[in-house]
C-alpha cells in the first residue's frame, strides 16, 4: 500500500531530480561538445575540466564575486533585514504598510528592478543619486559614476540586496513571532534595555531562522545570473560575472565571438561546484549553529 | 442546459480532433503529391502541401518580425506551401534550437546571426540549390564570400540577408553646427572633426561598455589586420607595439576631452539612448543598426550619417576594409524538401520583401538590385560598395571570450581618462597571464 502510494512521487523525483543530477555529475568527467550529444561522442578526461576551470581567470574571478556577493551582501541584506523586522515586531505605527512597501520589491520582476536601477537610480546625468548629492551640495558624491568599472560590483550588490531584503525580513518575523512575549516581559521587568532584550533573548532564540536564511542566501547567491546579465548586458564583464553567466556562456556560447565555442562538460562542471558551495555553506552552518540546545 | 453544452462542446473536440487527425494525413499524402507535381511539372502552387517550419530569431512584434509574416503569407499564397512560422527570439535560437534537432524535432529552416559554422552538420550546404536558382547573381559578391569563410571547406551554408556595416553613425545635425562639411577619412581628420565639435560646445563621442571594443578593434585593425588582432587576443601578446600606439590614440581622445564625461559608468544602451539619439553626443563607433534600435527616441527627423573607421597613416587597410556583417537563413538537416525551404529564403532575399525587410527594420537589402536603401543608411552605400575586405567583429577583438570581460573593462577606463595608454597595456598583459 505504501509503495501504491510513494511509488508514483519517487518515480517522478527520481525522474525529475535524481537523474539530471547524476547525469550532470557524470557529464563534468566529460569532455562533450553539446548538451545533446549523444554518450558515444562523450570523451572522458578525469578532472580535466576542474582543472582547467581553475585554470582560467575569468571563472576564478567570476566565484570572487560570488564570494563577495555571499559575504558582503549576506551581511548586508541578512543584517538590514533583521533590522527591519525587530524593528517591526517593535509595536511601531503603520507596521503593515513598511512591511509591504519592504516586500514590494520581491514582487517586481528583476529586469524591471534592474532596470531601474541602471536608469533611473545610478545615472550619471539624471539618476536619483546625482540628483540627491547635488542637492545636498556633496559635489563630491555626486559625480561618483556609479556604473565604471570601479564601482559597477558595489551598484549591482546595493541595488540587488535591496530587492531581497524584503523576503528575509519576512522570514526573520514569523522566527520573532514564535518567541513568547513572556521573556520580553520578564526582561522588562528586570530592567533588560531594548538592546540587551535583542542581544540575550532575541537573536540567541533567532539561530534557527539564522541557519535557514544563511543557507537560503547561499541557495539565491548561487543562482545569481539576471542582475548580472542586465549589469552587463551582451557580454560578460569582470566586475559583474558570476559562475551562472560562465557558465551559461560555456553552454550556449558567448556573444560576438565569431566562432561559437560551447562546452558541456564544462558547464557540467560549473554547476557540480555550485552545488558542493551550497552543501558546504548547508555543511559549516549546521555545524555552527546547532539548534538543539535551546528549547522555547 | 449545462448538459446540452456539455454534449456540443464533446462535439466539437471531437470533430476538432478528427480534423487534426485528417489534416496530418493530408499533409503527409499531399507531400507525396508534391513530388508528383515537380515531376509533373505543375507552375502554379508549387509546393501544395509541403509543409515547412521556420524557427525566426526575431519577435513577431520588431519591424523583421512583422514582414517576415507577411513574406510567409505571401509564399503560402503563392506555392501553396504551409509554413509554420515560429518567433522564438536571439535566446530561443540560441538555447534551444540544437537540442530540438538533435531530438529529431521537425524544424526546416532559421534565421540568425551570421556564421552558424557552430550548426556543424545540423545546416545543409546550399552550392546546388543556389547554383540551381542562379541566385548568387544578384547576391553582393562579398558577403556570398564572407558566407563562404566561415566553412572549413569553403562552401556556402547560410543565406545572408539583412547586411549591416560598421563605423561611425553620427549626427549630420551636430556636424554643420560645427562647422564640419566633410566626413573624416582620415585620422588626422577625425581628430580635426573632433576638435572642432568640442569648440562647437558638443561632445564628440560616445559609446556603451557592450560596443566599446569596436573603435579599438578596428583601430588596432587598420594596423596589423584582423588576423593579428586576433593573435593578439588569444596569445596575450598586448605589448605589440601597435597595442600601446592604438591606446594612445584612445588615451589622446579622451585627454582632449572628446569623449563624453559618463562614457565610463555608459551601460548598454545607456549612451546610444541618452546621449547619441538624444543628440548630446555626435559620434559613436557601432553598426548600422543602431538606427533601427534607437528609432523611437529619434524620430523620424533625426540626420543619420555614417563614415568608414578613418584611415590611418601607417595603417595596412584602409577604408576598403570594412567590419561588414548580416543575418543569415539556413535549412536544416531535417528539412525533407529543400528547395521549398529555399524558396521561401529567396523570397524574402529578393525584390520586395528583401526592400520591405529593409525599409521597414532600417537595415541593409541583401539584393543588390534594391538600389533605394534607407534614408538613414545612404551614406554608408559608398562605402560598401567599395568594401573589397571584410574585417572580423569589433576587428577580431572579441575573438577570446575569456579575454573580452577584461578587455571590456579597461577599454571603458581609457575611454573615461581613468587610466593610461601604457597602463591599459599592463592591465591586458596581467589579464592574459593571470
Amino acid at each position: 500500500m505504501i509503495i501504491a502510494f510513494a511509488g508514483p512521487a519517487t518515480l517522478i523525483f527520481v525522474a525529475t531530480f535524481i537523474y539530471p543530477i547524476i547525469r550532470t555529475i557524470i557529464m563534468s568527467f566529460f569532455s562533450i561538445q553539446e548538451i545533446t550529444d549523444p554518450t558515444d561522442k562523450w570523451q572522458f578526461n578525469g578532472v580535466e575540466n576542474y582543472i582547467s576551470l581553475w585554470e582560467t581567470p575569468l571563472y576564478r574571478t567570476s566565484w570572487i564575486n560570488l564570494i563577495k556577493i555571499f559575504v558582503i551582501g549576506g551581511i548586508i541584506t541578512l543584517g538590514v533585514s533583521l533590522l527591519f523586522a525587530v524593528i517591526l515586531k517593535s509595536g511601531v505605527h503603520g507596521k503593515g504598510f513598511f512591511q509591504a512597501a519592504i516586500y514590494l520589491p520581491n514582487v517586481i520582476s528583476a529586469v524591471a528592478m534592474a532596470t531601474m536601477w541602471i536608469q533611473y537610480v545610478f545615472n550619471p546625468s539624471y539618476g536619483f543619486l546625482t540628483k540627491l548629492f547635488r542637492a545636498l551640495h556633496l559635489d563630491f558624491l555626486a559625480e561618483v559614476q556609479w556604473l565604471d568599472a570601479d564601482h559597477k560590483f558595489w551598484a549591482l550588490l546595493i541595488s540587488y540586496c535591496f530587492g531581497m531584503i524584503g523576503h528575509f525580513m519576512l522570514i526573520w518575523i514569523s522566527g520573532i513571532e514564535r518567541i513568547g512575549p513572556d521573556y520580553y516581559e520578564a526582561a522588562s521587568i528586570d530592567g533588560a534595555s531594548r538592546v540587551g532584550q535583542f542581544i540575550h533573548i532575541t537573536l540567541p532564540l533567532l539561530k534557527g531562522i539564522f541557519r535557514t536564511n544563511i543557507i537560503m542566501w547561499a541557495i539565491s547567491v548561487s543562482g545569481f545570473f539576471i542582475w548580472s546579465k542586465l549589469f552587463s548586458p551582451i557580454s560578460a564583464d569582470t566586475s559583474t560575472i558570476v559562475p551562472m553567466v560562465y557558465m551559461y556562456d560555456k553552454l550556449f556560447g558567448a556573444e560576438n565571438t565569431g566562432d561559437v565555442v560551447r562546452d558541456a562538460g564544462a558547464a557540467a562542471a560549473i554547476g557540480v561546484m555550485l552545488c558542493l558551495f551550497i552543501v558546504l555553506v548547508f555543511t559549516v552552518v549546521n555545524h555552527l549553529l546547532k539548534d538543539d540546545d535551546l528549547e522555547f | 442546459m449545462k448538459k446540452v453544452l456539455k454534449r456540443l462542446g464533446s462535439i466539437a473536440v471531437c470533430g476538432a480532433m478528427c480534423l487534426t487527425a485528417l489534416a496530418g494525413c493530408g499533409a503527409s499524402s499531399s507531400t507525396s503529391g508534391t513530388d508528383t507535381s515537380e515531376s509533373g511539372g505543375a507552375a502554379q502552387r508549387e509546393f501544395e502541401g509541403v509543409k515547412l517550419v521556420y524557427w525566426s530569431n526575431w519577435e513577431a512584434t520588431e519591424p523583421q518580425g512583422i514582414v517576415i509574416t507577411q513574406a510567409v503569407e505571401a509564399f503560402e499564397k503563392e506555392t501553396g506551401a504551409e509554413v509554420d512560422l515560429q518567433f522564438k527570439g536571439r535566446k530561443g535560437i540560441k538555447e534551444g534550437l540544437i537540442p530540438a534537432l538533435d531530438a529529431d524535432q521537425q524544424v526546416d529552416l532559421f534565421d540568425g546571426a551570421q556564421n552558424k559554422s557552430n550548426y556543424g552538420e545540423r545546416i545543409l550546404c546550399l552550392e546546388d540549390v543556389v547554383k540551381e536558382a542562379d541566385y548568387e547573381k544578384e547576391s553582393n559578391p562579398v558577403l556570398m564570400e564572407l558566407s563562404r569563410s566561415y566553412y572549413s571547406d569553403g562552401k556556402l551554408y547560410e543565406i545572408p540577408y539583412q547586411m549591416k556595416a560598421n563605423g561611425y553613425m553620427y549626427n549630420k545635425e551636430l556636424f554643420k553646427q560645427a562647422g564640419i562639411a566633410e566626413v573624416p577619412g582620415t585620422w588626422e581628420e577625425f581628430l580635426e572633426a573632433c576638435k572642432k565639435l568640442k569648440e562647437a560646445g558638443i561632445t564628440p563621442l560616445t559609446t556603451d561598455d557592450a560596443y566599446a571594443m569596436q573603435a579599438f578593434g578596428m583601430h588596432l585593425a587598420r594596423l596589423i589586420g584582423s588576423d593579428e588582432v586576433k593573435k593578439v587576443v588569444n596569445e596575450g601578446t598586448w605589448d605589440r607595439p601597435e597595442v600601446l600606439q592604438t591606446a594612445q590614440a584612445f588615451e589622446k581622445l579622451a585627454a582632449e576631452g572628446y569623449f563624453s564625461s559618463q562614457v565610463g559608468s555608459n551601460v548598454w544602451p545607456t549612451g546610444q539612448n541618452t546621449e547619441l539619439a538624444t543628440g548630446t553626443a555626435a559620434m559613436y563607433c557601432v553598426g548600422t543598426y543602431i538606427v533601427n534600435e534607437t528609432k523611437n527616441i529619434t524620430g523620424p527627423d533625426f540626420q543619420w550619417g555614417f563614415f568608414g573607421y578613418p584611415e590611418l597613416e601607417n595603417g595596412i587597410n584602409g577604408l576598403e576594409a570594412m567590419v561588414i556583417g548580416n543575418q543569415s537563413f539556413a535549412i536544416t538537416n531535417k528539412c525533407k524538401n529543400p528547395k521549398a525551404a529555399f524558396a521561401l529564403i529567396e523570397m524574402m532575399t529578393r525584390g520586395e520583401w528583401d526592400a520591405r525587410l529593409a525599409e521597414e527594420s532600417l537595415s541593409l537589402p541583401a539584393d543588390i538590385n534594391n538600389t533605394s536603401w534607407p534614408e538613414q543608411l545612404a551614406d554608408a552605400k559608398p562605402y560598401m560598395d567599395k568594401c573589397t575586405q571584410i574585417l572580423a567583429t569589433s576587428g577580431g577583438l572579441e575573438n577570446n571570450p575569456e579575454i573580452t570581460p577584461a578587455l571590456k573593462e579597461n577599454l571603458m577606463k581609457l575611454y573615461a581618462g581613468t587610466c593610461t595608454a601604457q597602463e591599459f597595456v599592463d592591465n591586458m598583459l596581467a589579464a592574459s597571464k593571470a
